[in-house]
């Protein structure tokens, strides 16, 4: 797949994000593991709230996803960390568990996007 | 410039940590809000910062609220970054103390126009705080900013017994003279030249002896020179020994002054009288610290100027007395405290008087007989010059008239009255002497106005009609001090002058000073050859009077002669005058007065 495919993809605004970053692609690999090793934190702090019901938790690790994901333009993982944190905010469980799933899944596609336009950069 | 990012968002962070340091900015970061107050707030922390509005433990808005509550730390512009787009958010964010948000995920450009946009505020702040606190002529702290460092100092010493500082108190020698004789932008560029020279003097003195206190982190620690008036500066010597530092840099300056200033077409020599006080004498505050070095200024000026003083409790009480007076100034001629001494001056050849100046003294109640330095700066700059100075030439008419009438010989004997640069700029000046003169019977002929050399150079061509005028009545007139302002010798000759005043100044130490007994002969030679007579003051010695002798010297009157003496005794030495005595050096024989000339 070529860049040019992507860039439009739903899961990813490649335009956007290489605007944020300047076109320093060297920095967009410093941010991809930067993510890498700290959406795994948040993913794991946002479920064992969950688990404990820990609304405010929830709202708020929510919200640091959103911020993350939205700088690094992962538009539907940004809108499902929303949705997620507005249903904290709500007070309600219900639907939070399906939409961190969904978030999860919108994460993987863009990241592997991300992926290929690195590795394009990089050859 | 150094920017406070503070963001728990790494990635974010990264982001914008980067885009400022491309743009040239040193980037520091935090992830919570405390420590963002914490940074923010120390010593030479950032200017600006950045702030996410959600943080752990403290959020954007109280991290603001925080840094706003200390209203004594320098301006920090602050910046919130929210993903809220509400409008009520982004008011409450302002309303909290940001002065601009940014909504995340942040668009660089957008980011680094606001970040610019804050740096111009910040640096318009800082231009109108430089203004608030510095000179706009010499760029040297004001009164403001020294009073505040001064005050700094004070609490210091409260703290710390061995802390020792100096303040300095420096006036520059004649200025008004020069300002009024060169012009106003002449003056101004002096006191540039004078700023520097003081800077100079201060910075490169390796020779003050700094005390043992450390300087504390962050704290400055130098020395301060500001200008609080026109002619009036000010020096805070920070952490020194003893006085003798503020002796050695007041020598330092007194040499610095030393050279010509270039001035435009004109060379300008000034001096400076210096008072100097330190905290070693247990002042209460600064503003008594200040008061003791400028009081110790007056007794330098007092003493003859190009001089310092250091502070002491006979001369610390002087300028709160010369500040009162003023208001009582006011008084003085209505309530018939003024009197007139008058001084002989006498012919050189044969030592016989041929005329006596008015000198005017105040009587104050309290005070005592104040002399004319005293109190002439002040009726000057209060206005009171012209009510004053028309009082002694209708008191010196009226008085010398009742002494011819009474002591009548061949000739009356003629009297001189000083006349200030605000008398003859007021314009009636013509009008009210014809008054005197009528009024007092007084003729013409026998009174001689002195004017400051100053005085007819300022507006030449109006001078010269005014001059014009003035003898056209029948007086004359005598240029005084001559030879410590500025003339135009193309305007000298064409001055209505009867005489010149050798000011005392070249006369003192004539008989050793080589230098000034070449300018006395060369004034001496200038007036004969314009077709004037010569006048030497402040003759002290028969030395003096023999050189002023030999150098053709026309007239002359100081102490060798006699002091000023009071009216009453006048008639004595007029008579003695009749008789053909002459004023011998060390015989006169006549009760004089304490020297006050």
């Amino acid at each position: 797949m070529h860049t040019d495919d992507i860039t439009h993809d739903a899961a990813i605004d490649i335009t956007e994000l290489l605007a944020h970053v300047e076109y320093d692609r060297e920095l967009l690999r410093d941010l991809l593991e930067v993510f890498a090793e700290e959406f795994p934190r948040l993913q794991f702090v946002l479920k064992d709230a969950l688990m404990r019901q820990d609304l405010v938790l929830v709202q708020t690790t929510a919200h640091t996803l959103k911020g993350m994901l939205a700088s690094l333009s992962f538009t539907t993982a940004t809108a499902s960390a929303k949705s997620i944190e507005r249903m904290a905010i709500l007070g309600t469980l219900d639907g939070i568990s399906e939409e961190l799933e969904r978030l999860e899944s919108h994460v993987a596609v863009a990241q592997k996007k991300l992926l290929v336009v690195c590795s394009e950069v990089v050859q | 410039m150094k920017i406070l990012l503070a963001d728990d968002d790494v990635i974010s962070r990264k982001l914008l940590q980067r885009t400022l340091e491309r743009s040239g900015f040193e980037v520091v970061c935090v992830d919570d809000g405390a420590s963002a107050c914490q940074y923010l707030l120390a010593a030479d922390g950032p200017r600006m910062g950045i702030l996410d509005w959600v943080m752990p433990g403290k959020d954007g808005p109280s991290v603001c609220q925080e840094v706003r509550s200390h209203a004594n730390h320098p301006y920090i512009y602050l910046i919130l970054l929210t993903s809220r787009e509400a409008s009520q958010d982004i008011v409450m964010g302002l309303e909290a103390g940001a002065d601009d948000y940014l909504v995340k995920p942040c668009n660089p450009e957008e980011m680094k126009a606001r970040v610019r946009a804050g740096q111009r505020v910040l640096r318009l702040q800082d231009k109108l705080l430089h203004e608030a606190s510095h000179d706009a002529l010499t760029g040297l702290p004001n009164r403001s900013f020294f009073a505040r460092r001064l005050s700094e100092s004070v609490s210091k010493s409260k703290l710390r017994k061995d802390y020792r500082f100096a303040v300095l108190f420096i006036d520059i020698d004649r200025f008004k003279m020069i300002n009024d004789s060169l012009g106003h932008p002449t003056g101004d560029e002096l006191m540039k030249g004078v700023a520097q020279r003081l800077l100079t003097a201060v910075r490169t003195e390796n020779r003050v002896r700094r005390g043992a206190i450390p300087c504390s982190a962050g704290e400055d620690s130098a020395d301060v020179i500001a200008r609080i008036g026109g002619d009036e500066f000010v020096i805070l010597l920070d952490n020194i020994v003893d006085m003798q530092d503020g002796i050695t840099i007041a020598q330092t300056i007194e040499s610095a002054l030393e050279p010509p200033f270039h001035i435009g077409q004109h060379e300008v020599s000034v001096t400076a009288s210096i008072g100097i006080s330190t905290n070693e004498e247990d002042a209460k505050d600064a503003a008594e610290i200040l008061r003791r070095a400028d009081a110790a200024m007056y007794k330098a000026k007092a003493l003859g100027k190009a001089r310092y003083e250091v502070s002491s409790p006979e001369n610390s009480a002087a300028p709160a007395h010369l500040f009162k007076l003023g208001p009582d100034l006011r008084g003085a001629i209505e309530n018939n405290q003024l009197e007139l001494q008058y001084q002989p001056i006498v012919s050189l050849s044969d030592c016989r008087i041929v005329s006596f100046e008015a000198l005017v003294r105040w009587n104050h109640p309290v005070h005592g007989l104040i002399g004319p330095a005293d109190f002439i700066s002040i009726a000057e700059e209060t206005g009171l010059i012209l009510p004053l100075g028309a009082w002694v030439l209708r008191e010196a008419c009226r008085q010398m008239h009742e002494w011819n009438s009474s002591f009548p010989s061949k000739e009356p004997i003629p009297i001189s009255v000083n006349i200030s640069p605000r008398q003859f700029e007021h314009g009636d000046l013509v009008a009210s002497l014809k008054d005197v003169l009528q009024q007092t019977g007084f003729e013409a002929r026998n009174l001689e106005l002195e004017l400051t050399e100053i005085l007819p150079m300022k507006d030449a061509d109006h001078a010269i009609e005014v001059l014009h005028d003035l003898t056209g009545l029948g007086v004359s007139l005598s240029l005084d001090d001559f030879g410590t302002g500025y003339s135009s010798l193309n305007y000298l000759s064409r001055f209505p002058v009867r005489a010149i005043k050798i000011d005392h100044s070249f006369i003192a130490e004539i008989e050793h000073n080589q230098k000034n007994s070449e300018i006395v002969q060369m004034i001496i030679s200038l007036g004969h050859n314009l077709g004037m007579k010569v006048i030497a003051e402040g003759i002290e010695n028969a030395a003096q009077m023999e050189l002023l002798r030999e150098f053709g010297c026309d007239l002359g009157q100081g102490f060798l002669f006699s002091h000023s003496i009071h009216a009453k005794m006048v008639p004595a030495m007029l008579m003695a005058g009749h008789r053909g005595e002459s004023l011998v050096p060390d015989s006169s024989g006549y009760e004089q007065s304490p020297s006050l000339t």
